[in-house]
C-alpha cells in the first residue's frame, strides 16, 4: 500500500469518527449539516487532485448543497431534495476513480439526466393532452357555477404558462407531491404508489430471475447441440412463447392451471377468506417482510457465488453455493416460523406462484433464443476450437468457454428487454387482478385519473430506469472490460 | 458518338433487374434452405388471402345475420340449438306461447275481468304447482295472455290519440255526468273543485248535493269544502244540504248550473278533465254515459292513419285538395274527418318538410302502414284497389273510415253486452261507412276466436285421451272452475307432441337433465320433460295448427260451429239490452248463412236454421230467444265432438318434426319472443361460434385482418423509413448529430412501450393510423436506428464510398445511392419484426378497450373479456371458441412475421448460417 493510500485511510477514519460523534451529540447536529460534511468532503478531494474539473465538481457539490439547506431560491433546482441528490453525485466527481467505481459514477449520473427528461417528457405528454384536472371528475354541478369554476381552475393552475405548470411539476415530483387520486379519493397518489410498487418489484424479481436462469440453461444446451431434435422444438417453442399474444397464454395458463389442474387460484392478491379475523397487523406489512425474504436470498445467492468463485475446487464452489444458500434459507423459514405470520405469507406466495411461472415462460423464450444465437456465433471462435483440441471435457468447454463469453450480450438484451418486461408486467397483472404498478396504470387510465395515471406512469419509468442501473452495474462485474 | 458510329448500351435500369434477379435467386435458394423463414412466408400468404376473402364473400352474406360489427344471429337453426343452447325457460316458451296464443283468442270476447280472473287463477295455480310463495312456472302463458289480448292492447293505443286530440280542442267531452263526480278524485282535484265552486257558490253546491243519496259522497264533499275554506264553511254546507232535501225542482236547476260551470271551465282550460278509455270498464261508462260523442271515437281510431296519409298526401302536394274534399262532402261523417285532416297534417308538417333523408324515412313508413291497411280492407271488399297510387279521395276516405272501424271494433270487442248495443246502435245511425268495416272486423275477431277455441277443445280432448285431463271444461268460463295446472299441461300437448317425435333419445336424456337441474327453482317444469315421455311414439296431431300462420281451411265445419256460437250467444245478450230489429235482422242473416255452411244439420241445429228463417219472415223475437239459449246452452260433450272428430291423426316422420318444431322456434326467436343465449359453439352456420352478441366469429375474424395487416405495415414502414434515415445519417456525419440520435434512441429503449401507449390511448382519441404513426415513431427512433447506424458504419469505410466522393458526389448522393442500399436488407428484416410489435400493441390496446376502433381481433378478446366470460374459471375453457380463435390469429400472424424476419436473417447476417 503506497503512503498516498494509507494516509487516504487514517483521514477517512478520523472524518468518520469525529462525524458520527458530531451525529451522536444534539447540540453538534447542526453544524455537522452546515459545516462539518462539507468541510470532510472537501479535504478528502483536496487530498488527491489539483485538476481544475474536480475544482469545478466540488463548487458544484457545494453550490448545490448550501442551496439546498439555507432554501436559496435561485440555487435550488426543482427541490432540496433534487439539489441534494446532485450534490452527491457531483461530489463523486471532485475525486478520481477508477475501472469500476469510475463506471458506475458515469451510470448513475447518465439515469439521473435520463430520470429528469423521462419525467420532462411524460409531463409535456400530459399537458399535449385534451382537458385538464377541471375537465374531469368534476361535479358538473359546480361547472355550472362560474365563481366557484374560477376558484377551482385557479387553484389547480389551469391557465398558468406551461413553463411554470412545468417548475411547479417537477418541484412536486422531487417532493413526492404527486398529487390525490380521484379514483380513489382522497388517498394521496404516493402513497397508493407506495403501496403498489413492491408488489410489482416482487413479481418482476421472481420472474427474472427464474426466466433468466432458465433461459440461459436451455439456451446453452440447444446451441450446443445444434439442429438436434431438442433445438428444433426448443426454438419453435421459444418463438412460439415470444411471439404470443400475452392475455391469449395468460389465459391458457389460468384455464390450465387453476380450472383444469387446479393447483392455484384464479386471480388476486390474497384470499380473504382466510385473512378473516386479522387485526393486528394488514396483508401489505406480511407482504412487504416477504419482499425482504425474497430480496436476502437473492443476495446470499449472490454472496454465494462471489464466495465460490474464490474456491478452488468444484466440490468446494458447489458447497459454498449451497451451503449460503441453505443457510439463510432456513433462517428465513425459521423466521416466518417464529413470528406466526408464516401462514399467511404462504397464502401470498399461493397467489403469486403463477403469474410468476407465466411470467417467468414468457421471459425465457426471449433469453433462451438470445443465448441460443449468441452461442452460435460463439462456437465458432478459435479459442473453444483450442480449448476442444485441448480434450477438455466437452461440459467444460461449453459452460466454462463458452457459455462465459455468450453469457454478456444476453445481459445486454436483457437490458434492452427490461422496458418491455416491465411492459408485459401490466398485461399479466391486469390479467391475474395483482394490484401492482401495471395494473394501477391501466385502471387509472380507464378511470381517467389524471394524477395516479401520471404518477404510475413515471414511476413505471423511473423503476425501469432503476433495474436498468442495477442491470448495468451487474454487467460492469461480469464484463472485465469494463472492470479493469 | 463522335465519330458517327452508334453504340447501343443497354439500359441501366435493365442491368439493375438482372441483378437484382440474380440476387433474389441467389438469396432463395439460401432462404428456401431454411424451412423457419418459408414457413412464415407461407403463413402471411395465407393470412393475406384470408384477408382478400372478406369483400369476396360479404355480399353473399345476410346483412343483418353475419355483419361483423352490428350483425347478429337470432335464428334457431337446428334441432340442437332447442336442446342444448336453449335454457328450459325457453323451451318452454316455445311450447308455451303458440297455444298460450290460442287461449287468449279463445277468451276475447270475455272481458278484462275474465281475463284477470284467469291470470289470478293460473297465479296461484302456479303457486300450488312449484309450492313455493315467489313461483313463476306458468309465467309464459300469463305473459302471453296480456301481449295477445288486442283489445286492451288497441285501447291503450286510443288513449294516447284521445288525450292527443283533447289537448287540441277537437274533442269535447262531457265532462260529468252527475255531481258526484265532483268528488272523484280521478277527475277532479282539489284546485279544481274549488275552481268549480268560486264559480256557483258554495249555496248552490249545496243544493245540488241535496239530491244525492250516497252518504259517503256528501262525507267527501265537506271534507273537500272544510279542506278549501275551513270547518266553519263545512259545517254551513252540511246544513245547506239537510235544509234542501227533496226539493226536486231547486235541485235540478243548481245541477244544471254546475254542468254549465264545468263545461265552461274546461272551454276555458281553467279545469283540467282527464278522460280515461283505456281500461273497459271506464270505455264502456264513457260509451253508456255519452261522455265522448261517437262521432268523436271516430275520430280517435282515425287520427292514426290520418297522420299517414297526410304525410303522403303533404309530400305530394295534395293536402289542402283533399282538405277542402272533405270540407264539400255531405255525408256527415266525412265532414267532421276535415278538422281531424287538418290537424293530423300540422302535426306531421315538421316530419316532411325536414331535409330528404328523414322526409323519406317518414313518408316511406307512412306508405308502409298504408299499405297494410289497405290489403285488409281490400280484402273485405271496401276499397277497390291494392295499389296506393291507384286511390281517389273517395276511396282514401274509405280507407280511412274502414281503419276506423276496424280500430274500433278491436277495441270494442270484450265490451259487455249493454255498451256494445249503445255503440252498434249509434255507429250505425251516424257513421254507416265506418259501421260497415266494424261489422266485418267484428266478424273476423268471431272467427278467431272460433278457431281458437277450436283447437283449445282439440287439445283438451287429446289430453283427455292422454289422462292429463279427467273432464274437459267448457270455453271460457268453464276454465275458471277446473284445476288450471291440467290446463296449462294440456296446453302443452300440442307442441309437446312435435317435440317428442323430434328428439332423439339422446337428447331426450340430455334435456331431461337440463330440465331437473338447471334454472331457479321457481321456474321449475319437470312436467314436461314426464310428458314429452308419455308422448313419445304418440301421433301428432297439431302439427299443422301450432305452427306459423297455420290453415284452419280444413276445419272450416267445426270452426263454423263454434262461430255460430258465439254469434248466438252474442245476439242472445244483446237483443236482451235491446238491439234494434234491423240490427238483429241482420246478424240472424248472417247466422243463417253460416248454419248452412256448417254443413250436417243436428236436430238442434236445424232447430236454429228454422228459426232463423222464420224469424227473418216476420217472426217474434221470443221464439228466436228461445232457441238461441236453447243453442248456446250445449253440453261440455256436444261442444268438443266437432273438434275430436275433425283433427286426423298424422304420422310424422322424426325428420319431419325436426323440422316443423326448427321452423315453429325460428320463427318465435326471429321476433324475440324467446332467446338463444348466445355465445353459440361452433356450427355449420357459424364455423367459429358466435360472440356474446350473436355475432359470428368467423366473419369477425376475417373482417379484421386486412386492418392488421394495414396496420403492421404501415407503422413498420414508418418505423424503417425513419430507422434507415437516421442511422445512416448518423453513421455518416458522426459527431453532434451522431450522439443526439443515439441518447434518444437510448432513451426510447427506457420507454415502457405498452404503459406509455396506454396512458396515451386512454386520454386521447386513438384510432388504427395514429396508433400506427406512434408506433413508428417510438421505434423508430428507438432500438433500430441502433442497429441500423451500426450497419451503416461498416458501409461507410467501404472503398467504393470513397470511390463515389472522388468521382464528386454530394454527401446526399452517397448517403441515398450507396449506403442506404446496402443498409437496406438489414432494414427490411427489421420491418418484419416491427410488424410482430405493430401488431402485439394493437392487439393489447384494444385488448384493453382504449381504441376507438369498430372491430379488430384484440376487440373480439375485449368484448368477451367485458361480457366476464373469462373471469369465470369453468368458462373459460367451456367456451374457448370466444378467446381461442382471435387470440390465436393474433399469435399466427406475430409469429408468422417473426419467422420469416428470422428467415431473412439467415441470409443478412451470414455468420448465422451452419458451417
Amino acid at each position: 500500500m503506497s503512503v498516498r493510500k494509507r494516509a487516504l485511510l487514517l483521514t477517512i477514519i478520523a472524518l468518520i469518527t469525529v462525524s458520527v460523534v458530531m451525529l451522536l451529540v444534539p447540540a453538534l447536529r447542526q453544524s455537522f449539516i452546515y459545516a462539518w460534511l462539507p468541510f470532510a468532503a472537501v479535504v478528502v478531494s483536496l487530498l488527491f487532485e489539483r485538476k481544475p474539473a474536480r475544482f469545478l465538481a466540488l463548487v458544484v457539490t457545494l453550490v448545490a448543497y448550501y442551496g439546498a439547506v439555507l432554501e436559496v431560491k435561485w440555487l435550488v433546482i426543482f427541490s432540496p431534495r433534487f439539489n441534494l441528490l446532485i450534490a452527491a453525485i457531483a461530489y463523486t466527481f471532485a475525486f478520481p476513480m477508477h475501472g469500476l467505481t469510475k463506471y458506475i459514477r458515469g451510470r448513475v449520473l447518465q439515469i439521473i439526466i435520463l430520470l429528469v427528461i423521462y419525467v420532462t417528457i411524460v409531463f409535456f405528454i400530459f399537458l399535449a393532452m385534451p382537458g385538464d384536472y377541471t375537465t374531469k371528475f368534476l361535479d358538473p354541478r359546480i361547472m355550472k357555477n362560474p365563481e366557484m369554476y374560477e376558484r377551482l381552475k385557479q387553484l389547480f393552475g389551469v391557465e398558468d404558462p406551461w413553463y411554470v405548470k412545468y417548475f411547479k411539476h417537477m418541484k412536486n415530483f422531487f417532493n413526492f407531491e404527486l398529487g390525490i387520486s380521484f379514483m380513489e379519493y382522497p388517498r394521496p397518489v404516493w402513497d397508493i404508489l407506495a403501496e403498489r410498487l413492491p408488489r410489482t418489484v416482487f413479481l418482476f424479481l421472481c420472474a427474472t430471475l427464474s426466466s433468466f436462469m432458465l433461459g440461459f440453461n436451455v439456451g446453452k444446451q440447444i446451441a450446443w447441440k445444434r439442429g438436434g431434435f431438442a433445438d428444433k422444438t426448443a426454438t419453435v417453442v421459444g418463438i412460439v412463447f415470444w411471439t404470443i399474444f400475452t392475455p391469449l397464454f395468460m389465459l391458457i395458463m389460468i384455464w390450465l392451471f387453476s380450472v383444469t389442474l387446479d393447483l392455484f387460484p384464479l386471480t388476486g392478491f390474497i384470499d380473504p377468506n382466510k385473512w378473516h379475523g386479522v387485526t393486528d397487523f394488514t396483508a401489505q406489512e406480511v407482504f412487504i417482510r416477504l419482499l425482504w425474504s425474497g430480496v436476502i436470498l437473492v443476495l446470499a445467492w449472490a454472496g454465494g457465488i462471489a464466495l465460490a468463485s474464490r474456491a478452488k475446487t468444484l466440490k468446494m464452489k458447489k458447497a459454498s453455493v449451497y451451503g449460503i444458500l441453505a443457510i439463510t434459507g432456513a433462517a428465513v423459514l425459521i423466521y416466518w416460523w417464529q413470528s406466526g405470520r408464516g401462514y399467511y405469507a404462504l397464502d401470498i406466495v399461493y397467489h403469486v406462484v403463477l403469474p410468476v411461472i407465466s411470467l417467468t415462460i414468457l421471459g425465457f423464450a426471449g433469453s433462451m433464443l438470445v443465448m441460443r444465437d449468441t452461442m452460435l456465433e460463439v462456437v465458432r471462435e478459435d479459442y473453444i476450437t483450442t480449448a476442444k483440441a485441448k480434450g477438455l471435457p466437452d461440459r467444460v468447454v461449453r459452460d466454462k468457454h463458452a457459455a462465459r463469453t455468450a453469457l454478456l450480450p444476453l445481459i445486454t438484451s436483457f437490458v434492452l428487454g427490461l422496458a418491455r418486461t416491465v411492459s408485459g408486467g401490466v398485461i399479466t397483472e391486469s390479467m391475474f387482478s395483482w394490484k401492482g404498478m401495471g395494473w394501477t396504470l391501466l385502471y387509472a387510465t380507464i378511470q381517467q385519473d389524471t394524477p395516479l395515471a401520471l404518477g404510475a406512469l413515471t414511476f413505471t419509468g423511473v423503476f425501469v430506469l432503476i433495474a436498468h442501473l442495477i442491470a448495468d452495474v451487474l454487467y460492469a462485474f461480469l464484463d472485465p472490460r469494463i472492470r479493469y | 458518338m463522335s465519330n458517327g458510329e452508334k453504340t447501343t448500351y443497354e439500359p441501366i435500369w435493365r442491368i439493375r433487374l438482372k441483378l437484382f434477379w440474380r440476387n433474389f435467386k441467389k438469396n432463395w435458394a439460401l432462404f428456401k434452405e431454411r424451412k423457419s423463414g418459408l414457413f412464415g412466408l407461407y403463413m402471411i400468404v395465407g393470412f393475406g388471402i384470408f384477408a382478400l376473402m372478406y369483400p369476396i364473400v360479404s355480399p353473399y352474406l345476410d346483412e343483418s345475420v353475419y355483419n361483423p360489427v352490428i350483425g347478429t344471429d337470432p335464428h334457431v337453426r337446428d334441432m340442437s340449438y332447442i336442446v342444448k343452447y336453449m335454457s328450459p325457460q325457453n323451451v318452454m316458451k316455445g311450447v308455451e306461447i303458440p297455444t298460450a296464443r290460442y287461449l287468449t283468442y279463445a277468451i276475447l270476447d270475455q272481458g278484462e275481468g275474465f281475463l284477470t280472473a284467469l291470470r289470478d287463477a293460473l297465479d296461484l295455480g302456479q303457486k300450488a304447482f312449484i309450492g313455493l310463495e315467489n313461483a313463476q312456472a306458468f309465467r309464459h302463458i300469463l305473459s302471453t295472455l296480456s301481449d295477445n289480448y288486442e283489445p286492451r292492447k288497441m285501447r291503450t293505443k286510443l288513449q294516447f290519440e284521445l288525450s292527443s286530440l283533447l289537448s287540441s280542442g277537437l274533442i269535447r267531452p262531457r265532462a260529468i255526468t252527475g255531481v258526484e263526480e265532483l268528488t272523484d278524485r280521478s277527475k277532479f282535484s282539489l284546485d279544481s273543485f274549488g275552481a268549480v265552486t268560486e264559480d256557483v257558490g258554495l249555496e248552490t253546491l249545496a243544493k245540488a248535493f241535496a239530491g244525492v243519496e250516497d252518504e259517503r259522497t256528501i262525507w267527501r264533499a265537506s271534507l273537500r269544502v272544510r279542506a278549501l275554506y275551513g270547518s266553519q264553511e263545512r259545517d254551513r254546507f252540511e246544513a245547506m244540504v239537510e235544509e234542501n232535501r227533496g226539493k226536486t225542482e231547486e235541485i235540478r236547476k243548481a245541477e244544471e248550473r254546475i254542468f254549465e260551470s264545468v263545461a265552461r271551465l274546461v272551454v276555458e282550460g281553467l279545469l283540467d278533465i282527464s278522460l280515461n278509455i283505456e281500461r273497459q270498464s271506464n270505455f264502456e261508462s264513457a260509451v253508456l254515459n255519452k261522455t265522448v260523442d261517437t262521432l268523436d271515437f271516430v275520430k280517435v281510431s282515425a287520427y292514426p292513419i290520418m297522420r299517414d296519409l297526410a304525410t303522403v298526401l303533404l309530400s305530394e302536394k295534395r293536402s289542402e285538395e283533399f282538405e277542402s274534399y272533405l270540407r264539400n262532402s255531405t255525408s256527415p261523417e266525412v265532414v267532421i274527418l276535415a278538422d281531424l285532416y287538418r290537424l293530423s297534417a300540422e302535426r306531421v308538417k315538421d316530419n316532411v318538410e325536414g331535409n330528404a333523408e328523414s322526409r323519406d324515412f317518414y313518408v316511406q313508413g307512412a306508405k308502409e302502414s298504408l299499405m297494410q291497411e289497405l290489403n285488409v280492407l281490400a280484402g273485405y271488399g271496401v276499397v277497390k284497389s291494392r295499389n296506393l297510387d291507384e286511390l281517389d279521395f273517395d276511396q282514401m276516405v274509405k280507407l280511412v273510415l274502414g281503419s276506423a272501424g276496424r280500430s274500433l271494433a278491436i277495441t270494442t270487442f270484450d265490451f259487455s253486452s249493454p255498451a256494445r248495443v249503445e255503440l252498434v246502435e249509434e255507429l250505425s245511425e251516424k257513421a254507416p261507412q265506418t259501421f260497415r268495416v266494424f261489422e266485418m272486423e267484428t266478424d273476423t275477431l268471431q272467427e278467431r276466436v272460433a278457431e281458437a277455441r277450436f283447437f283449445i277443445y282439440a287439445a283438451f280432448a287429446e289430453a283427455q285421451d292422454l289422462g292429463i285431463m279427467d273432464e274437459i271444461p267448457q270455453l271460457p268460463l268453464g276454465l275458471l272452475e277446473t284445476d288450471i295446472v291440467k290446463v296449462v299441461q294440456a296446453l302443452d300437448v300440442p307442441v309437446g307432441e312435435i317435440f317428442a317425435q323430434a328428439v332423439t333419445e339422446k337428447e331426450y336424456d340430455r334435456l331431461k337433465r337440463t330440465f331437473e337441474i338447471t334454472g331457479d327453482v321457481n321456474y321449475r317444469r319437470k312436467d314436461f320433460v314426464e310428458l314429452l315421455g308419455k308422448l313419445k311414439g304418440q301421433t301428432a296431431n297439431f302439427a299443422q295448427l301450432v305452427l306459423p300462420n297455420a290453415d284452419f281451411s280444413q276445419f272450416t265445419q267445426p270452426v263454423g260451429y263454434y262461430k255460430l256460437q258465439l254469434m248466438a250467444w252474442r245476439l242472445l245478450e244483446d237483443m236482451g239490452n235491446g238491439l234494434s230489429r234491423s240490427l238483429v235482422n241482420e246478424r240472424a242473416r248472417k247466422m243463417l248463412d253460416l248454419v248452412g255452411d256448417v254443413g250436417e244439420l243436428t236436430p238442434i241445429m236445424a232447430d236454429l236454421k228454422r228459426t232463423l228463417e222464420d224469424f227473418l219472415e216476420g217472426g217474434t223475437e221470443d221464439d228466436l230467444l228461445m232457441t238461441l239459449y236453447d243453442f248456446t246452452m250445449g253440453s261440455p260433450k256436444e261442444m268438443v265432438s266437432p273438434a275430436v272428430s275433425a283433427v286426423k291423426r298424422v304420422e310424422l316422420k322424426q325428420h319431419e318434426a325436426r323440422k316443423e318444431l326448427v321452423k315453429l322456434y325460428d320463427h318465435m326467436a326471429v321476433r324475440s319472443l324467446l332467446g338463444i343465449s348466445h355465445p353459440l359453439p361452433p356450427s355449420r352456420w357459424h364455423w367459429l361460434g358466435t360472440d356474446p352478441n350473436g355475432r359470428d366469429i368467423f366473419i369477425q375474424l376475417m373482417y379484421s385482418t386486412p386492418s392488421e395487416f394495414a396496420l403492421g405495415v404501415l407503422a413498420a414502414i414508418i418505423t424503417v423509413t425513419i430507422g434507415t434515415i437516421i442511422g445512416t445519417v448518423s453513421a455518416f456525419y458522426g459527431g453532434m448529430v451522431d450522439s443526439f440520435f443515439m441518447r434518444l434512441a437510448d432513451i426510447m429503449l427506457l420507454f415502457p412501450g405498452i404503459a406509455f401507449l396506454i396512458v396515451l390511448s386512454g386520454f386521447m382519441e386513438m384510432n388504427l393510423i395514429r396508433l400506427a404513426i406512434v408506433l413508428g415513431l417510438l421505434s423508430g427512433f428507438g432500438g433500430i436506428t441502433l442497429v441500423l447506424k451500426a450497419q451503416a458504419l461498416t458501409i461507410k469505410v467501404k472503398p467504393f464510398i470513397e470511390a463515389a466522393r472522388v468521382a464528386g458526389g454530394s454527401n446526399a448522393y452517397i448517403i441515398f445511392n450507396h449506403i442506404v442500399p446496402n443498409v437496406m436488407p438489414l432494414s427490411f428484416l427489421y420491418m418484419m419484426f416491427s410488424v410482430t410489435s405493430a401488431v402485439f400493441s394493437e392487439a393489447v390496446l384494444s385488448f384493453f378497450g382504449l381504441l376507438k376502433i369498430r372491430m379488430s381481433w384484440g376487440i373480439m378478446i375485449n368484448t368477451v373479456w367485458s361480457s366476464g366470460y373469462l373471469s369465470s374459471g369453468q368458462a373459460i375453457g367451456a367456451y374457448w371458441w370466444l378467446w381461442v380463435p382471435a387470440g390465436g390469429a393474433i399469435t399466427l400472424l406475430c409469429s408468422a412475421f417473426y419467422f420469416l424476419g428470422r428467415g431473412l436473417e439467415e441470409i443478412v447476417n451470414p455468420r448465422l448460417r451452419k458451417r
